[in-house]
């Protein structure tokens, strides 16, 4: 199953409506980049593409696949502002399509509830209504401004509404949202001051932190001096909320195409488990990080000398002899200690994620199909190409047909949709965002390779499992694992890819055992059905 | 259970067009190489030991192997060998420099002819003539009358006494088409090469590009001297195979007997020979590099499947 081509269009329109609202935040400096391809599997070859997202796209990304919002950053960044205007430009007017909620030490119960005298008028039981959630609630966007201002105890009840489950103070529990095609969906954006310089605010709570999925880091995205001389040439005091049109229709039936129908691709799947996998520890008693109690976030003080052993189990330590753990010597500044895996929970975010990331992206291919017939070599915050000529020849074997201009155009965008998966990039991309706060990476670590930038030191945790990752596929000792993972290796392969993971590679291992173990069930499954017989 | 298509992974290798994949050059493999034996051993022993660098091409036809060790804590290279099969080998033997002995099984006089359609003048005293540089010895055969034994070229050794021997081991090409037809008939072709560093050899220059700007620092600050000679000599040898008519395989090594590694102004001599076989690796065959003991390497047989 494909995603439909109209969907796609629609989301393309959808973020163009976005950009044109927001067109008074000016930003113009990239989000996230990444190389695609187009694929021409008959020649063995992909034709390599750069795409890029602006914060508007990011923005896009998180309505569409209903993703809530944190931007943090100092103060005049345009949080709110920006978050307004996107609101706006998505949802329509302000009260109708969104409602804002300020979060300060007045905020409880009464900010989100509503007493209706009706049903004592009509006299009906208390129970019958009397309490209920305020109507913003069921709006289809909201933010949540400000929400490091109340104090800790206050969050919690902030941490029911971004869980978009809340209980009434009769008892009764609301899901919150709007109903539209037979979903609950609400688009939250949170803000925050966050940092030592901004007094009277609080340590955003941790788990409300986890229930935002989206993180942007507005300090580390600064305007560029282009937008600042936009600001000062075209800068308006008030913001002007254009639009008085909802899109949510649209929204919702963009959000639900690809929650069903954009699968991933084999190589994506793989990637996403492997960053699960950096959980394992081969000094750890249990085999993972988890179960060690980390020192200032890190695992680090357990590399050093020799495993604890226990019993005959052995350790799964193999190294070459060195000082510690082999391991400790696969990642430049010793990474492996210092980084968790990506949990479950974070991974079912990434994927989603990840989702509007390539729905995007095919937004993107179309401006460049578009683009390269016309000789455009280069969108600013959308693509670019080296050589135009060269890539209109791959697009040519890529759709297959001898066909120029308008009909190439098509051509490659209808192939380009039909085939349209979650690809490695989409998962890169997004993993900036959603594992911001959220992988486990040591502070202190952060601050001495990345200059306590977080966002640079996921990225880069990004980039080297990346790396670890192809290279395990490109080894020989997996020359076969395409037979081994369909089920039609030998033992032989199985034991050589094992023991090149042991030694060199045990996240691979991580990542290929579950389909392994999966061939081994169902094959288990069909001795027992010859034993009784089908 | 899981609905995966595993034939997918495979994409990930499929060749890249559009962007210069710069990695695949040998500076790219060799500095990739660098940055693995840094992470792993650098970081963890003041002396690093000494390893192998494996790249073998997704076909098994050709291997790129890159002895590296630590000198100042920092990675250094200290040979380089290629091994591939079936190669072009009129491009191969433009390459080659120094001193070359070719045995041949079965080459006739009368073949020679035939061959660059020219006679040859067979002195009978000693069985030996010499077409340009290149001196043919006879061994007489009852059977087939004169048989080509070796041939022997020592180039520069009187055309070329002026020549620096920076100049002959780098840039001087002695063999010419005649000679490549002729040789194409070895059944065996060994090229031997070598060159004192300093002194009228090559110049050790002052690191740059592949080493880093630290280790330029470390040397101007301890009064570097680029034309002190470091000692050391670099050595080359090829030796190229016939095992079947008209297939060719080659097994280039070069190497340097100093401690400092090689010089950065052999590189474009290693690149030289690396052009010979650099479309036979792909993006696989870096990702895939093997970083291990010499030892561990040839002990697993990979280095002798080709």
């Amino acid at each position: 199953m494909s995603i439909r081509k109209d969907v796609v269009k629609k989301a393309h329109l959808l973020n163009r409506i976005l950009h044109e609202n927001s067109e008074q935040y000016f930003h113009s400096r990239p989000m996230a980049s990444s190389r695609s391809a187009i694929v021409i599997p008959e020649k063995k070859e992909k034709h390599l593409f750069n795409v890029s997202y602006d914060i508007k796209d990011l923005l896009s990304i998180a309505a569409l696949t209903q993703s809530s919002v944190l931007m943090t950053g100092g103060t005049d960044t345009g949080k709110t502002t920006l978050a307004r205007l996107a609101m706006n430009g998505l949802l329509g007017k302000e009260e109708e399509g969104w409602h804002r909620i300020d979060v300060d030490n007045d905020f409880g119960k009464d900010a989100y509830t509503d007493v209706n005298f009706g049903v004592i008028v009509d006299g009906k039981k208390q129970s019958d209504g009397l309490i209920q959630a305020s109507p913003y609630l069921f709006l289809p966007g909201l933010i949540a401004d400000e929400i490091n201002r109340a104090h800790p105890s206050i969050i919690n009840k902030l941490l029911h509404i971004m869980d978009k489950d809340i209980s009434l103070p009769n008892g009764e529990r609301v899901k919150i949202g709007c109903s539209v095609g037979g979903i609950k969906y609400q688009f939250q954006i949170a803000a925050i001051n966050e940092g030592a310089d901004y007094s009277g605010t609080f340590g955003i709570d941790r788990a409300l932190r986890r229930r935002t999925i989206i993180e942007i880091p507005m300090d580390i995205f600064p305007p560029t001096p282009f937008d600042r001389l936009c600001v000062q040439k075209y800068g308006r005091k008030e913001t002007v909320l254009k639009n008085s049109k909802s899109n949510i229709e649209d929204i919702v039936d963009i959000y639900k195409e690809i929650e069903s129908n954009l699968k991933l691709h084999t190589v994506a799947e793989m990637f996403t488990n492997y960053l699960a996998a950096f959980d394992f520890c081969s000094y750890s008693l249990s085999g993972e990080k988890g179960a060690v109690q980390s020192k200032n976030g890190s695992v680090r003080h357990i590399c050093a000398g020799k495993p604890i052993q226990i019993g005959d189990l052995p350790t799964g330590d193999e190294g070459d002899g060195g000082i510690g753990c082999f391991f400790l010597r696969t990642f430049e500044n010793e990474l492996c200690p210092y980084v968790r895996g990506i949990s479950s929970g974070i991974t079912k975010n990434l994927i989603a994620v990840s989702r509007g990331f390539a729905l995007l992206r095919a937004t993107k291919f179309v401006e460049l199909a578009d683009g390269v017939v016309n000789g455009e070599n280069k969108k600013a915050l959308s693509y670019s190409i080296n050589n135009p000529d060269e890539f209109r020849a791959s697009l040519k074997s890529y759709v297959g047909m001898p066909v120029e201009g308008r009909d190439l155009v098509n051509a490659a965008v209808d192939k380009y949709i039909t085939n349209l998966e979650v690809e490695l990039c989409d998962v890169e991309s997004a993993l900036g965002f959603v594992g911001y706060s959220k992988l486990g990476i040591s502070d202190p670590w952060v601050l001495k390779y990345y200059q306590g930038n977080r966002y640079e030191a996921v990225r880069n945790f990004s980039r080297v499992a990346r790396d670890k990752f192809e290279e395990g596929l490109a080894r020989t000792e997996l020359a076969n694992l395409e037979a081994v993972l369909s089920g039609q290796g030998s033992p032989n392969d199985i034991d050589n890819i094992r023991k090149y993971c042991n030694k060199e590679n045990p996240w691979l291992w991580r990542v290929l055992e579950p389909y392994v173990q999966n061939r081994e069930i169902n094959s288990e499954k069909d001795s027992i059905d010859a034993i009784y017989g089908s | 259970m899981f609905e995966t298509n595993f034939s997918r992974i495979s994409e990930l290798f499929f060749r890249e067009v559009g962007e210069k994949y710069d990695e695949l050059s040998l500076k790219g493999m060799i500095r990739f190489a660098f940055k693995k034996y840094e992470t792993a051993y650098l970081r963890a022993f003041s002396n690093g030991p000494i390893k192998r660098a494996f790249y073998a091409s997704d076909d098994q036809t050709a291997l790129l192997l890159l002895d590296v060790i630590s000198s100042n804590r920092l990675p250094d290279l200290t040979a380089l060998e290629i091994k591939a099969i079936d190669i072009d080998f009129s491009s191969v033997m433009k390459s080659l420099r120094g001193n070359l002995t070719a045995e041949f099984a079965g080459l006739e006089v009368s073949d020679i002819k035939k061959i660059i359609g020219e006679e040859t003048n067979l002195s009978q005293k000693d069985n030996y003539t010499q077409i340009g540089l290149l001196g043919l010895y006879f061994s007489p055969d009852p059977k087939r009358k004169n048989v080509v034994q070796r041939a022997i070229l020592n180039t520069g050794e009187k055309d070329d006494a002026s020549l620096k021997p920076r100049k002959l081991f780098l840039e001087k090409t002695a063999i010419d088409d005649s000679m490549i037809k002729i040789l194409s008939e070895a059944s065996r072709i060994v090229v031997s090469n070598s060159l004192p560093l300093g002194g009228n050899g090559i110049q050790v220059e002052r690191p740059q590009g592949i080493r880093s700007a630290f280790r330029s620092l470390y040397n101007l600050v301890h009064n570097y001297d680029p034309d002190k000679s470091p000692g050391g000599v670099i050595q080359e040898l090829s030796r190229i195979t016939q095992p079947e008519q008209g297939k060719y395989d080659l097994d280039y090594r070069i190497w340097v007997t100093s401690k400092e590694g090689m010089p950065e102004s052999i590189i474009p001599r290693l690149e030289e020979f690396f052009s010979k076989v650099s479309n036979r690796f792909t993006k696989k065959t870096f990702k895939g590099m093997k970083l291990k003991d010499p030892a561990e390497i040839y002990d697993s047989g990979e280095e002798r499947k080709i």
